[in-house]
């Protein structure tokens, strides 16, 4: 599943670290979302959602890029 | 090199999920212990006339430290980083998997009387390598 966590935590300037403290997730777990390898549960993205003030839509894209 | 040796020592994990698996590893690590004392000493037959009832208490207190470990074991997976979960429940799944293939394997080939079946401490062992193996893997794939 695409996503746009990356970007989205380069405009707030926080690290990896940092949005993993804040989500509560180890910073592992950021980077495998990040890169598409790993998708977050539901109260994750939740999570995500609320931090950053948008939708989930608008962080996570579950079609197909092709 | 370095992905590999971050896997095996699970580098980044929450403090709290770190004590957790540092309390399912001292359980483990004790259970491991009362098992091979329980074998030494039943094997030295070391309490004479009252073996049997030492050896009876002791396979009760393996038991319940073994118990413990599933306890400390499940408590770590609730806790867990929901990422982590995901590659301890794979393990899981490969370890079971590795399990019944081996056994099943066994008995074929020792019913054609090629090999002796495989053991119960195989299988254990089996299990184990397959578990940790499942771990590594698993880490890093998603690194």
């Amino acid at each position: 599943m695409k996503n746009k966590l990356k970007p989205l935590r380069a405009n707030k300037g926080w690290t990896q670290a940092e949005l993993a403290m804040q989500l509560d997730v180890s910073r592992q777990t950021i980077i495998a979302i990040e890169k598409g390898k790993f998708d977050p549960s539901l109260p994750l993205a939740f999570k995500a959602a609320r931090l950053f003030e948008l939708s989930i839509e608008e962080i996570f894209d579950d079609q197909d890029p092709s | 090199m370095g992905k590999l040796i971050e896997a095996v020592l699970v580098k980044g994990l929450p403090p709290a999920d770190i004590k957790n698996a540092n309390k399912v590893n001292l359980w483990a690590l004790l259970w491991a212990s009362t098992l091979i004392a329980t074998m030494l000493m039943q094997d030295a037959g070391t309490f004479g006339l009252m073996d049997q009832v030492f050896s009876i208490t002791l396979a009760i207190i393996n038991l319940l430290v073994g118990v413990k470990v599933v306890i400390a074991y499940r408590r770590m997976l609730l806790d867990v980083d929901e990422m982590e979960r995901a590659i301890q429940y794979n393990a899981l799944a490969l370890a079971v998997a590795a399990a019944f293939l081996g056994y099943s394997a066994s008995a074929i080939l020792s019913n054609a009387a090629s090999v002796s079946g495989l053991d119960g401490s195989a299988i254990i062992v089996i299990m184990s390598v397959a578990y940790c193996c499942g771990l590594v893997t698993g880490r890093l794939r998603m690194s």
